[in-house]
């Protein structure tokens, strides 16, 4: 048979957006279903309490409840298949929810704090990134595992390895481990920090704060934040989106090194490649922050935004809990989550020592 | 090729990096889109006050 008479493997038709959408309905369920049960549990143990004060009965926020419903499914059960392109848009209601917690900060509050949170970030950058890439040497880890693993633990964990891995052309397998270990020490986090946080008494706005600064990936970091409480979900939110900010240039110093020695594409116009790297839902978080600020909402209305992305955030935190698989979180190599837990442990100590230095010793609001 | 991470599609999983990286781009503009429309439906008492 000649070339030209093989059948393009390429010829079945592309999906429309309206099936795209139709099969992501079962999982959106699956992730409102899982937030909602989390509610009523919270909701029906703090019922039973009040009639039962004897009752040995845990005060859970919904928000554990959901991740702990979602991991169940997934460690038991398993996410069918059917479910799994619906549970992905989990990204999109954490973003729908970081856009609309804007609402809750006022431009003088993105000043006041975020100009000192963003002092916090690029400390946190430098030394994060200094002593990854000294681990990464020192357990002899491959040079471009070592930069995902900066670059994950420094700025926004997955998001930053994905836009990472094009910049300087790194293996699968290396960007497989890198996201591996960060999940895995995301997970670890959700259940640490709280214990620290009440153990050391910390204020809302401090550990918020911390656990922005420390905490890789966004969606870990919002959940950390959130379990302390809702105020500490916040100010975690908004630490975090202010290192996300520094997703561009962390990526575009990593793709000039790598450029430069002949192992990745080179950079040709760096303004263009800052813009397609930054997180634009920032720019959203920012615009509904000015409108609350020049009084376009009332009261009222700055109550119904809030509430919204209480709603949006709800699937997303189920939606943590769901795509953790922790038998597949224990099964990669042991140096890369080495390297992971020593330079998180340094980071988390530093961040806190940062967060009690510069706002008054934790106990600030 | 190490074992996947988690169980579901990731936007590392997308053919090229450059897919990737629009897939990104899509999920932060449709966040964006979603939360301005609600806003300006919540400004305009489009929608009735929502309670959590």
């Amino acid at each position: 048979m000649s070339a030209h008479t093989i059948p393009n493997p390429t010829t079945s038709p592309a999906p429309s957006p309206a099936a795209r959408f139709g099969r992501t309905i079962p999982g959106m369920a699956l992730l409102f279903g899982v937030g909602l049960l989390g509610k009523v549990f919270e909701h029906t143990t703090t019922v039973l309490h009040a009639h039962h004060p004897a009752w040995p009965l845990p005060h859970i926020e919904y928000v554990l409840w959901a991740i702990i419903l979602g991991l169940v499914i997934s460690n038991t059960f398993g996410v069918a298949r059917i479910f799994q392109p619906g549970v992905a848009t989990y990204e999109l209601w954490l973003k729908l929810g970081i856009v609309l917690i804007g609402a809750r900060f006022l431009m003088q509050d993105l000043f006041h704090i975020g100009g000192r949170t963003l002092g916090l970030v690029a400390i946190e950058l430098v030394l994060s990134l200094t002593v990854m890439t000294l681990l990464g040497r020192i357990f002899k880890l491959p040079p471009k595992l070592t930069s995902l693993l900066s670059i994950g633990s420094s700025v926004c964990g997955v998001t930053a390895i994905m836009a990472t891995q094009g910049a300087i052309d790194s293996s699968e397998e290396d960007t497989s481990t890198a996201m591996a270990a960060i999940l895995t020490l995301g997970a670890i986090a959700l259940f640490t920090f709280p214990a620290i946080g009440h153990a050391l008494h910390m204020s809302q706005q401090s550990y918020g704060i911390w656990a922005g600064l420390a905490v890789d990936n966004t969606a870990e970091a919002t959940v950390t934040g959130a379990i302390y409480g809702d105020a500490a979900g916040r100010f975690a939110v908004l630490a975090k989106t202010a290192r996300s900010s520094f997703l561009g240039f962390v990526v575009l110093g990593y793709a000039v090194y790598w450029a430069g020695q002949g192992k990745a594409a080179v950079v040709e116009n760096k303004a263009l490649f800052l813009w397609q790297k930054f997180p634009k839902f920032v720019l959203g978080f920012i615009a509904i922050s000015v409108l609350a600020t020049a009084g376009f909402f009332t009261h009222g209305q700055l109550t119904s935004l809030s509430n919204l992305s209480r709603w949006a955030f709800l699937p997303a935190f189920a939606g943590v809990g769901l795509r953790t698989n922790l038998k597949d979180l224990v099964g990669q190599g042991w140096r890369p989550l080495v390297v992971g837990i020593l330079g998180e442990i340094f980071i988390a100590l530093v961040t806190l020592g940062l967060v009690y230095w510069s706002f008054n010793y934790g106990v600030s609001q | 090729m190490a074992t996947a991470p988690n169980q579901l599609p990731t936007e590392s999983q997308v053919s090229t990096p450059h897919a990737a990286s629009r897939l990104s781009i899509n999920v932060d503009l449709i966040a964006v889109t979603i939360a301005l429309a609600l806003a300006a439906l919540i400004r305009f008492n489009l929608i009735p006050a929502i309670p959590f």
